[in-house]
């Protein structure tokens, strides 16, 4: 056991910390920043900030240097995203396309694609968005009943994808489709890349509560792709999709943690500027208890990460552990925004932005009820480890 | 950077998991709860095997002060529900090898001669000057295995010897053997792991009883350091008993059906055990993470270990208690086993510190000096009475 980092990697913290301070867009982070409304801007703004991550020499940290990649290791990239993460740096618009799209490629992807693919990728020329939920198939994800069917030398796509973030700005989709109905559920499925300007493609925009606007359907009506934009082999979606989900539950845990160590303080600067019954709260022993478990949390989300990354450095992927992480940080994240209502109490109401803390506890509360949904729900998590860890009977 | 087991570590974990599970099995441990003698095997096997003495506050070798051996070792006791003041032990031997006075028992209790235990609380426990030492009085509580033990340490108050009430304490070896002084079961929930009352009747303190030094802020610095170390080593046992209550209790979903299923076939059932096992690794994690800060003198050990206390103390009970529910009406019964590590449970979230008290250590630092920030609400502080 060994949790301190060598010097080499206390000196690329240094440097991307220095990078980060003169390339985050002016003010970002902060209450003045505002984001533009027109949602085209937005994602100007997003993609402009994955292409200097490029230029700056941040993207794909750890991917080897032939697919554009920086040719380092997951520490690099762990104390890139916490450097990020303290800064409140902006996540990027290529996020799915960086975390969920590209392991996968790497993983089952063939040489040809990897280096067709990635490199625009990291760049931020293509933008990519994840093609798996359905209306009919959410926690069911094998339930899927969008078709695939090779006519000619082409795939012929049709049926309609949800919850798909970022599909408004995406050049491509890498998507879930059915390609043999006889199968068993779980072995009919095919991985495809799909160019998001094909024809037949409507994007429609979903709102979510919190009032933001990064998901979509996404209807596919006779979408015509070539035959090899094929992903994993035809009818072993199934395996390459569980890849997927793997990154998608166990990485990116300690910016995500530093995030929330930010959030954690303005909530206790929040405390301190409230009274309630005639005392301060952050000197009231409740609110003090909860502040504190809240707290210990986040920091075990830090340890857990630590864990995580040791065994990805170690064994090279992540197992079904992951889904612990997944539990852990949604759910402590339900009970931070939770928490930050009970903080706000008669001011719980008022989110503009003459509220107190303009509404950031609100969004923590409303974002963090979306987080124990996406990426497999709380329940499926368990269900996971129960099954897959414990061993308990299906 | 690697956070996680190395091959030695592993091993140790290993040996001493397998030396307890043939060892200390239930059986053993019913046999102690009945007839409250502790086991003069255990005591030599301890000894033989050099676990009693692993860490070395000192220590400044590659192996660093021996803190991650010894949450091992702490963990698989927890998992064994091991009757042997194996904490008091180590902790003691830590606190005792800083004063070169006391090597000869020292080397007793290492080897496994001698049993040591700890007296955590001084109720009332103070000492005057006499012709020739010390005369002692008072109340000592939470003294595991007292019955059983050759040495007790404990931290009395040498009046006059320092500004302060605390300033006076002093750690001392004390002979439980002593006529001037008489000790009483104080009847733990924890069966596994007694704890007496001692009462000290003009008891004669030998200066050669005396740790480190008279008086003068020492003996408070020592306990405070003994006492964080314990809390580490007992948030390690937590994590051992509740991993042992889960996966007994996912082994008979397992086994036990009811509505022609087997239980552990339920969602409800299923969800249960996720959640167990999330706390399980929630606090482990913290335990490895604080025991590594120690041994490399981290700034936030102190930190580290009061967050890995106040989880596994609340980890440790919900676990071990949901283990009992899973189990049904069986699970309620004294036969069965998870009531012990209920009440093992129980007493280690209770004692060095509870989770209450960890968490206001862990709110100065998280709200208290918490640096002011740019300011949240550009506007003025607004003060709401309810």
């Amino acid at each position: 056991m060994d949790l301190s980092f060598n010097e080499k990697q206390e000196e690329y913290r240094q440097h991307s910390r220095e990078w980060l301070i003169h390339n985050i867009p002016k003010g970002w982070g902060t209450p003045e920043f505002e984001m533009p409304d027109d949602e085209s801007e937005r994602g100007k703004l997003l993609r402009n900030w994955d292409r200097k991550l490029y230029e700056g020499g941040f993207a794909g940290i750890s991917w080897p240097k032939e697919y554009g990649g920086q040719g380092l290791t997951h520490v690099e990239e762990i104390i890139f995203d916490e450097e990020a993460g303290k800064l409140n740096a902006p996540g990027g618009i290529n996020v799915l396309g960086k975390l969920l799209f590209a392991p996968t490629l790497m993983l089952f992807g063939t040489e040809e694609q990897k280096h067709r693919f990635l490199p625009p990728l990291l760049k931020g020329d293509e933008v990519w968005c994840q093609g798996f939920s359905e209306p009919n198939a959410g926690s069911d994800l094998a339930a899927i009943q969008t078709r695939a069917e090779l006519v000619g030398d082409r795939w012929v796509i049709n049926g309609q994808k949800v919850w798909t973030s970022f599909a408004h700005h995406a050049d491509w989709c890498f998507m879930l489709a059915r390609t043999d109905n006889e199968l068993p559920k779980h072995k009919g499925i095919t991985l495809f890349l799909v160019p998001m300007n094909s024809e037949g493609i409507t994007v429609r925009p979903l709102v979510q509560i919190n009032g933001n606007r990064d998901f979509n359907e996404v209807f596919f009506d006779n979408v015509s792709i070539p035959q090899e934009n094929v992903v994993g082999g035809i009818n072993n979606g199934w395996n390459v999709a569980m890849g997927t989900l793997g990154f998608e539950r166990g990485t990116l845990a300690l910016g995500r943690q530093v995030r929330f160590q930010n959030e954690f303080n303005t909530l206790v600067q929040i405390s301190k500027s409230l009274n309630k019954n005639g005392e301060n709260i952050s000197q009231n022993s409740y609110y003090r208890q909860q502040l504190a478990e809240l707290f210990v949390e986040i920091r075990i989300l830090r340890y857990h990460g630590l864990k995580t990354i040791s065994q990805l450095l170690n064994e090279g992927k992540l197992g079904p552990e992951a889904s612990l992480q997944k539990l852990f940080w949604s759910t402590m994240h339900l009970n931070m925004g939770k928490l930050g209502l009970e903080v706000l109490g008669e001011e719980g109401p008022y989110m503009g932005k003459e509220s107190v803390g303009r509404g950031v506890l609100q969004d923590i509360d409303l974002g963090s009820r979306g987080e124990t949904i996406y990426a497999g729900t709380s329940q499926i998590q368990k269900n996971i480890i129960a099954e897959r860890v414990l061993g308990m009977p299906r | 950077m690697f956070f996680g087991l190395n091959d030695e570590e592993k091993m140790l974990r290993r040996s001493v998991g397998d030396m307890f599970k043939d060892k200390n099995t239930i059986e053993h441990v019913r046999s102690f709860m009945e007839d409250k003698t502790m086991s003069k095997e255990m005591q030599k096997l301890l000894g033989d095997q050099g676990l009693l003495g692993i860490i070395d506050l000192d220590g400044s070798d590659e192996n660093g002060k021996g803190i991650v051996n010894a949450i091992l070792v702490a963990q698989e006791a927890g998992r064994h529900l091991l009757t042997y003041p194996l904490l008091e032990t180590m902790v003691g031997l830590s606190a005792l090898k800083t004063c070169s006075n006391h090597t000869s028992v020292v080397n007793e209790i290492e080897n496994g001669k001698k049993v040591i235990t700890i007296a955590w609380v001084n109720v009332d426990a103070k000492s005057r000057k006499t012709e020739n030492g010390y005369c002692l009085d008072g109340t000592l509580r939470e003294v595991p295995f007292a019955k059983d033990a050759d040495v007790i340490l404990a931290n009395v108050r040498v009046l006059g010897k320092g500004r302060t009430p605390s300033e006076e304490e002093t750690l001392v070896v004390i002979d439980p053997k002593s006529t001037n002084l008489v000790i009483r079961d104080a009847n733990s929930i924890d069966l596994t792991y007694p704890l007496f009352d001692i009462s000290l009747l003009n008891y004669h303190l030998d200066e050669s009883a005396i740790v480190k030094g008279i008086g003068m802020g020492r003996g408070k610095q020592l306990m405070d350091q003994m006492r964080k170390l314990g809390a580490l080593l007992l948030s390690a046992e937590l994590v051992g008993c509740a991993e042992r209550a889960l996966y007994d209790t996912v082994e008979y979903t397992k086994q036990r059906a009811q509505f022609g299923k087997l239980i552990g076939s339920f969602q409800a059932m299923k969800h249960m055990a996720a959640d167990m096992y999330l706390k399980v690794e929630s606090g482990k994690a913290a335990v490895e993470y604080a025991a590594w800060a120690l041994d490399s003198d981290n700034e936030e050990a102190e930190l580290a270990i009061s967050i890995a206390k106040s989880y596994t103390s609340n980890a440790g009970i919900q676990v071990c208690g949901d283990a009992i529910q899973m189990h049904g009406g069986i699970g309620f019964t004294w036969e069965n086993e998870m009531h012990l590590f209920f009440k093992r449970a129980r007493r280690s979230a209770a004692v060095l510190g509870d989770s209450y008290s960890h968490l206001e250590k862990v709110a100065k630092v998280a709200i208290d000096q918490l640096e002011e920030q740019q300011q949240v609400a550009n506007r003025e502080v607004k003060f709401v009475e309810v």
